[in-house]
């Protein structure tokens, strides 16, 4: 799914988890509610870290999909 | 490359890169590689198939390099035989790879049945559990402290019912969450205090402002820049400026509002060493740290000038820091009115006693000289009458009595002055009384003031006092005169009223009669028709301090209603005063004097026994020797006391009392009514100087008796008491 403009990416491909989650905390304050974030990553629990990041701070998950080139693609609305 | 893309179809690559970077992007991604769990020989096959490539082209790792070139030739895409030893050795590199990028789920199996690999597979497996419990611990506290991160942060945005989870298995995180959700308690505890406080806060300044607003006085509050930070209801009322338009203004914009002037006001000068401004303030002064003033508002506006008194004060905080001032303002412009009023008032009370003083002192020194005139006057006479008509000296007498009568009209104007003269009610025209006094009228009102008098009917008659009816006349003539600084004309006119209660012009509570009008008009300035109902208010008057006692009018509003008569003034500014008397009118006709005065002496003798009380030595002799001339037995009392004694010693034989009214201890009233007692109809005369106390109760004698007003004249004394006696002789 194509990103549009308005979206904001965090690319942690080649972090190591859970160095992903982190950084997505990081980059969490700046999110404004309703607003859309895609995190691509890269690691193997990946999936499993961004599914209970999103559930243990109420976040929606809206999409969880991989791309055909090893990554994973998360969209989380805040 | 065809061959790995079908037996590992997970592995898929894109058709538009290069097989080289499909290879690498495999290799470097070990992800790619484990998502499709190959099986475990193919996919160890394909890695060191790849592997070859890669470390061909890094040139290290050269070991794994030879292994793979005896497994597989790359460019056929072939796979060679290799052993299950080979294969265990790449199995447990895949182990480890997966490990070191952290994959929790990596496993080792193996294919060779080698003791000596057997042995590495628990051992392998065990640092893989451990690998994944360290992997899931790292991770439940990373995801533990995002969350927590994320509570901090929705507190931090201003939600404070933001709460932590504490129940994660990582005790750290566990306590990192009770410890966050006891400090945002801690917080709202204390944002909740806070808001109590602010709450009360604004109670507080709300209870303040009402306070304020509620103060009768202007006042209004400046903060520590002198700033306005309140200003209540009476001063938007007292400058017409509004709350709303000087809130939070400084630069004097309370002055400007009250004065007209950016100046410091009063408030400015709390906490100042600077000194009082006394040039703007009157009765300015410092009571501990509050400065009490009185100014003047100018006019401002439809705002009339006022007088004002000022307190100003600091306000103060805990630590006893000026943190403001209040100044509150109190108009006092009816009080400063009442105030000159007053003074006014006790300027003519002061006035007025001074008066009333020089009047008892003019009573006092006319009654002993009437008492010394009537014994002039009286041995006159007797002297007269002894030396006969025909004697050298009766000129010289006449002028003794001429000249002693014109001494005693003179103490008669003292009395009236005094207001010691007992009414004497007699009959008498009222025209004649006004024409007698026309010549004396015109000479005082000179030549500005035209004095004309209508006298309307003839025949006007009264039964009242002479003296008080000239009063009467005088004090309207002088106010009058008063009213017309430049002139003018002064009207009296005497018409006969017959009310019958109903007239338009004639006061409502006049009873149906026939009444004497007596008008007295003037062209003058007129009175304020505020002021017509007081003017006949004792000490009211709108004269200069000391041209007016204020007691005029009051006088002929007493004199009319003691002859029971009405008065009442309409007036208009600027065109003049209308003062109308009306008088009852009396129904008998005048007595002829002249009848009297043809009586002589001889026709007037008689031998009865007076009983004459007299405390004045040389008026109780000449009284003694003119009885005693005419024939009469005269029996001498000192005072009211020896008057009693002689009426108990020779009672029967005493057929006249001739009373002194004011003698000393009892006087002549009392001294009647106890001889009353015993003989009751026993006639008297009383003879007067001035009224006392008891005369001024009802403004004339009690009972019935006969008065004579000293210096009572021989002829007229002999006459009353042949009188009462009953009459001439045969």
């Amino acid at each position: 799914m194509p990103s549009s403009q308005s979206q904001r990416i965090l690319d942690a491909t080649g972090l190591k988890c859970p160095q992903p989650v982190l950084k997505l905390s990081v980059i969490s304050p700046d999110m404004k509610p309703g607003e859309i974030l895609e995190v691509i990553g890269d690691c193997p629990t990946f999936e499993k870290d961004i599914t209970a990041w999103c559930f243990r701070l109420k976040k929606t998950l809206l999409v969880m999909r991989e791309d055909g080139i090893y990554r994973r693609h998360a969209l989380i609305r805040f | 490359m065809d061959k790995i893309g079908q037996n590992y179809p997970s592995c898929v690559l894109s058709e538009n890169v290069s097989e080289d970077c499909a290879y690498d992007q495999y290799l470097s991604n070990p992800l790619a590689r484990c998502a499709g769990k190959p099986p475990v020989e193919s996919l160890l096959l394909h890695s060191l198939c790849l592997d070859c490539d890669l470390l061909h082209k890094h040139g290290d790792r050269k070991h794994f390099a030879k292994i793979a070139s005896s497994l597989a030739d790359s460019h056929s895409g072939s796979v060679k035989s290799s052993t299950a030893l080979d294969i265990d050795c790449m199995a447990i590199k895949e182990m480890l790879e997966r490990l070191s990028i952290g994959d929790p789920d990596a496993r080792l199996i193996l294919r060779e049945d080698s003791e000596r690999l057997r042995q590495l597979v628990p051992l392998m497996n065990h640092v893989a559990d451990f690998m994944k419990d360290l992997i899931e611990e790292s991770h439940e506290t990373a995801i533990g402290l995002c969350e927590h991160y994320g509570t901090l942060l929705a507190q931090a945005g201003g939600d404070p019912d933001a709460c932590a989870s504490i129940d994660s298995p990582i005790e750290l995180i566990a306590k990192l969450g009770e410890l966050i959700n006891s400090q945002s308690k801690t917080f709202r505890d204390v944002i909740t205090r806070q808001k109590d406080q602010e709450h009360q806060l604004q109670s507080i300044n709300q209870q303040l402002q009402a306070i304020i607003d509620f103060l009768p006085d202007a006042t209004f509050v400046v903060d520590a820049e002198h700033n306005v930070i309140a200003w209540n209801k009476a001063i938007e009322m007292m400058t017409g400026v509004t709350k709303e338009s000087v809130l939070g203004k400084g630069d004097y914009v309370y002055s400007m509002s009250l004065y007209g002037l950016r100046r410091p006001a009063l408030i400015d000068f709390i906490g100042s060493d600077e000194g009082l401004p006394e040039y703007n303030y009157v009765h300015i002064k410092r009571q501990g740290n509050t400065i009490i003033a009185e100014s003047f508002l100018p006019a401002i506006g439809d705002f009339e000038g006022r007088h004002i008194w000022i307190a100003a004060s600091p306000l103060l905080n805990l630590e006893g820091q000026q943190i403001g001032a209040i100044e509150s303002i109190r108009d006092i412009s009816d009080y400063k009115k009442v105030e000159r009023e007053r003074e006014l008032l006790q300027l003519q009370l002061h006035h007025a006693q001074k008066l009333d003083s020089i009047g008892k002192l003019a009573g006092g020194i006319a009654h002993e000289f009437n008492n010394i005139l009537a014994a002039i006057i009286g041995y006159a006479s007797i002297l007269e009458k002894r030396l006969g008509v025909d004697s050298p000296h009766q000129t010289a007498i006449r002028h003794i009595i001429n000249s002693s009568e014109k001494a005693a009209s003179l103490t008669r104007d003292m009395l009236t002055f005094s207001r010691k003269q007992v009414m004497s009610p007699e009959t008498f025209d009222l025209n004649t009384l006004i024409s007698d006094m026309m010549e004396m009228l015109c000479r005082l009102a000179g030549e500005n003031i035209q004095v004309e008098f209508d006298p309307g009917e003839q025949n006007m008659l009264l039964f009242a006092d002479y003296g008080q009816l000239q009063q009467v006349i005088l004090n309207l003539y002088n106010n009058a005169k008063d009213a017309m600084p430049r002139g003018g004309r002064l009207s009296i006119t005497t018409r006969r009223s017959n009310c019958k209660g109903q007239e338009p012009d004639v006061p409502p509570n006049i009873p149906p009669g026939s009444y004497l009008l007596l008008t007295i008009s003037d062209t003058g300035s007129g009175i304020d028709p505020g002021l017509v109902e007081r003017v006949f208010d004792p000490f009211f008057t709108t004269k200069e301090v000391g041209k007016g006692t204020g007691l005029g009018l009051s006088i002929v509003f007493g004199i009319i209603q003691q002859h029971k008569g009405h008065i009442t003034v309409t007036s208009k500014p600027g065109e003049g005063t209308v003062f109308s008397i009306w008088l009852p009118e009396f129904e008998g006709s005048q007595p002829k004097v002249e009848e009297q005065a043809v009586c002589t002496w001889r026709q007037n003798r008689g031998s009865e026994t007076i009983l004459v009380g007299e405390d004045n030595e040389d008026l109780r002799r000449m009284v003694v020797e003119l009885l005693q001339d005419v024939g009469y037995q005269v029996v001498e009392a000192r005072d009211g006391a020896e008057v009693i004694s002689a009426m108990k010693i020779s009672g029967e034989t005493i057929d006249l009392l001739l009373l002194d009214v004011i003698m000393p201890g009892m006087n002549g009233y009392e001294a009647l009514m106890e001889v009353r007692n015993q003989h009751p109809k026993i006639p008297c005369i009383f003879l007067s100087g001035y009224s006392n106390d008891i005369l001024q109760q009802n403004g004339s004698l009690p009972g019935s008796f006969e008065h004579l007003s000293k210096p009572i004249p021989p002829d007229r004394l002999i006459a009353a008491v042949r009188s009462a006696l009953g009459g001439h002789l045969a």
